[in-house]
């Protein structure tokens, strides 16, 4: 083999930010059990135990510098180290348990509580919208913010028949993963993208990668004297935005936006496996910071859930049950047309008879 | 600061709350607010369409985004660091991350949602932070048509379910793809992640182009022992029965036992019960395609299983690395430009995947054969 012609970088290894004590007991713990909302204790097979403090961080895991430093001071004075959970949470974990009161006050009287775990409302995840994104069609983070502030109670006790992930992204591009949770919310684009015909020319853009990554052919080249420009057709066009990334010189398009409300995503495999969420309200205002319209819709799915939802149940595991036209009927969700797959009917169209009325 | 001035009305309501607020972690910083306020007020952001640029001396994490509004800020540099696998961070790394924002950055860290860490800056930090950076043991990367960062969950450090080390097969490839994640020479991004167990809870299936899923081939073990006391202390033993979306679990009164050909090697038992640890036989499914991105004929998609069970054994991951580095292979030699690992293999077919990288089909990838004659 040749000698690498870059200069090698580093992958950090993940066993340095463990402290010896506990990567000596890897893969011995055998059950965990949720002590209190926050705390989770895992237990090894000798009985001893392991205890972790997961609290709320801000939307979309922005920390200043010195709230990294009140992170690492408590992992220094009360834990082993600490995690950054997949949903923008943190965790402490080994938390010594003669300390975890004290810990628990602490972190409350800093405005950063244990909560989020279990049968709770987890850390709403969301993308950086416009606080650092070309591309947001609204702004996930305050949306994430309104949620957390309206739904806070039930981040600190875990009352919900199961646990409730919300995830938020703000354009097509869903790096929040609006898709994914229990209820997502999908920041789209109402106004179909424009070309600026001079702009357009003078930016000497790949047709050819234009027009492939149309996923609907609303996009088509057309030749002038002046050279190649492209038609965009209104009725195919599902606002996706991929020619906006491809050609940001020469198309733009008017940032009326709105938001889609999903609900029923999970990831596991323990029911019927990983699934999307289903849009249930295609088309709700997200103007900043009136986000009321969003969290009405979200309350009336969370409060049916948590009237007819049997323990454990996961709010997919939930419509599975009572059926998508009671679940659509109950929250109220529509306009239906616009629930219906647009481009292939085979999929969200029954073709059986199985009805409940 | 809002909170001092009549200034960032829409911010300062942000900061209200009794919820942890990111407007304040903002305002501690030297974020320009001013920003923020503005995409707020006028409905739409204010930065411009960005990218990533090319800097001497750093390979790829390097990225700026550009100002709609310049009189506020001229542009907006950002780099991206290559986390530890799983989360994991000690109190020394958040020290150093701190350090690096607050000396070299505008003294802010963005944990992203698809895993690495963001730190905001200017072009000429770029340099010195990454020389920072490296002293600590960490290193920029994961932006553009490369090999994205690899996430993990906590795996069995902490997590009882864990039936494979996650974020160790995730640094094993971390680092034997390290300049693959460092210089971009794909055709377009590809994420991939390990999770430690069919719990998913890094959600891998379904945001990673590319995943590798801790699975159990025997059968999930019952320590009637341990489910007496559990019993005892008030377990829920039709619940748990019921739990099991497969009904493999029977119950004779005395003893609980699986059944063999009903079991799908799911978790909900194993979540369920103490009493019920998973099987013995551990391995990886390796699923492809997975994508959150509206983008691309396929928009969001879960991915395809492409191979149920790899063995792993002692801690060996050569194989795997090779399955991973034959079919990135594989898909940069064939994919379109700018198409997404889920839509080529819709466009190309798994079987042409398996048949190219020499694996056979196996019946547990099925959900059902193909129902036309083609």
């Amino acid at each position: 083999m040749d000698a690498p012609d870059l200069p090698a970088g580093i992958m950090p290894d993940y066993r340095r930010e463990i402290p010896a004590e506990l990567l000596a007991r890897q893969g011995s713990w055998v059950w965990h059990e949720l002590v209190q909302p926050g705390v989770i204790r895992h237990l090894a097979a000798d009985g001893s135990e392991l205890l972790t403090v997961r609290i709320l961080l801000p939307p979309n895991g922005l920390l200043s510098a010195s709230t990294l430093r009140d992170l690492a001071r408590w992992v220094r004075e009360y834990a082993l180290t600490g995690r950054r959970t997949s949903r923008q949470g943190f965790e402490f974990v080994g938390v010594r348990p003669a300390k975890l009161e004290k810990f628990l006050a602490e972190l409350q009287a800093a405005g950063f509580p244990a909560g989020g775990t279990g049968n709770s409302l987890h850390q709403v995840k969301c993308c950086t919208s416009f606080i650092h994104c070309q591309n947001a069609a609204v702004d996930a983070p305050s949306i994430a913010q309104a949620i957390t502030d309206y739904f806070y109670q039930d981040f600190l006790q875990q009352e919900l028949p199961a646990p409730l992930k919300i995830s938020i992204g703000g354009c097509p591009n869903q790096c929040g993963g609006g898709v994914e949770a229990d209820i997502g919310i999908l920041g789209l684009y109402d106004a179909v993208p424009e070309v600026d015909e001079a702009r357009f020319l003078a930016a000497n853009i790949d047709i050819g990668l234009l027009v492939s990554w149309c996923p609907t052919g609303a996009i088509r080249p057309r030749q002038t004297e002046k050279g190649t420009l492209v038609t965009i057709d209104v009725d195919r066009c599902v606002r996706c935005t991929s020619c906006v990334q491809v050609a940001p010189e020469g198309i733009s398009l008017k940032k009326k936006s709105y938001v889609a409300i999903a609900a029923g995503g999970h990831g596991g495999n323990s029911c019927k496996g990983p699934e999307m969420a289903a849009i249930v309200f295609p088309r709700v205002p997200a103007r900043p910071l009136d986000y009321s319209a969003i969290i009405d819709r979200i309350e009336v799915i969370i409060n049916y859930w948590r009237r007819a939802g049997k323990p454990g149940e996961r709010l997919a595991g939930f419509i599975e049950r009572t059926g998508w036209s009671d679940f659509l009927a109950t929250i109220g969700a529509g306009p239906l047309e616009e629930l219906v797959d647009k481009r292939v009917p085979q999929t969200s169209i029954r073709r059986d008879l199985h009805f409940r009325y | 600061m809002p909170g001092d001035s009549k200034e960032f009305p829409l911010c300062r309501q942000l900061m209200k709350g009794p919820s942890p607020s990111h407007v304040r972690e903002l305002s501690d910083s030297r974020y320009p607010l001013a920003m923020y306020e503005e995409g707020l007020a006028t409905g739409e952001t204010a930065y411009g369409h960005g990218g990533y640029i090319s800097i001497p001396e750093l390979p790829s994490g390097v990225a700026v985004r550009n100002s709609c509004r310049p009189e506020i800020i001229e542009e907006s540099a950002y780099l991206r660091i290559l986390p530890p696998a799983g989360g994991w961070l000690s109190a020394g790394t958040l020290e150093k991350l701190a350090t690096c924002a607050e000396t070299y950055g505008k003294g802010l860290i963005h944990l992203t949602s698809g895993g690495t860490i963001e730190i905001y800056t200017t072009r000429e930090q770029m340099v010195p932070m990454v020389r920072e950076l490296n002293t600590a043991g960490l290193d920029i990367g994961s932006t553009g048509n490369d090999l994205r960062c690899l996430t993990a969950c906590c795996g069995p450090a902490r997590c009882d379910m864990a039936l494979i080390n996650a974020p160790a097969l995730a640094t094993y490839l971390g680092q034997r793809f390290i300049d693959e994640q460092q210089y971009p020479g794909y055709p377009q991004k590809v994420k991939s992640g390990v999770a430690g167990c069919p719990n998913d809870c890094i959600r891998a299936m379904m945001q990673k182009d590319h995943s590798f899923i801790g699975v159990y081939r025997d059968l999930p073990q019952i320590n009637n022992e341990v489910l007496a006391a559990w019993q005892q202390a008030g377990g829920d033993l039709a619940g748990l029965i019921a739990a099991c979306p497969a009904g493999a679990l029977n119950w004779t009164g005395s003893t609980l036992t699986v059944a063999p050909d009903r079991c799908w090697h799911c978790m909900a038992c194993i979540n369920f019960c103490p009493a019920i640890r998973p099987g013995r036989e551990r391995g990886v499914a390796w699923v492809a395609g997975g994508k959150y991105g509206h983008r691309g004929p396929q928009g969001p998609m879960v991915g395809y299983v492409l191979v149920p069970f790899i063995p792993i054994k002692d801690d060996d991951y050569t194989a795997i690395g090779d399955l991973f580095g034959a079919f990135l292979e594989l898909w940069a030699d064939n994919a379109r430009k700018k198409e997404r690992v889920g839509d080529f293999i819709v466009r190309v077919g798994p079987l042409w995947v398996l048949k190219e990288l020499g694996l056979k089909v196996e019946p547990q990838i099925l959900l059902s054969p193909k129902r036309n004659g083609f």
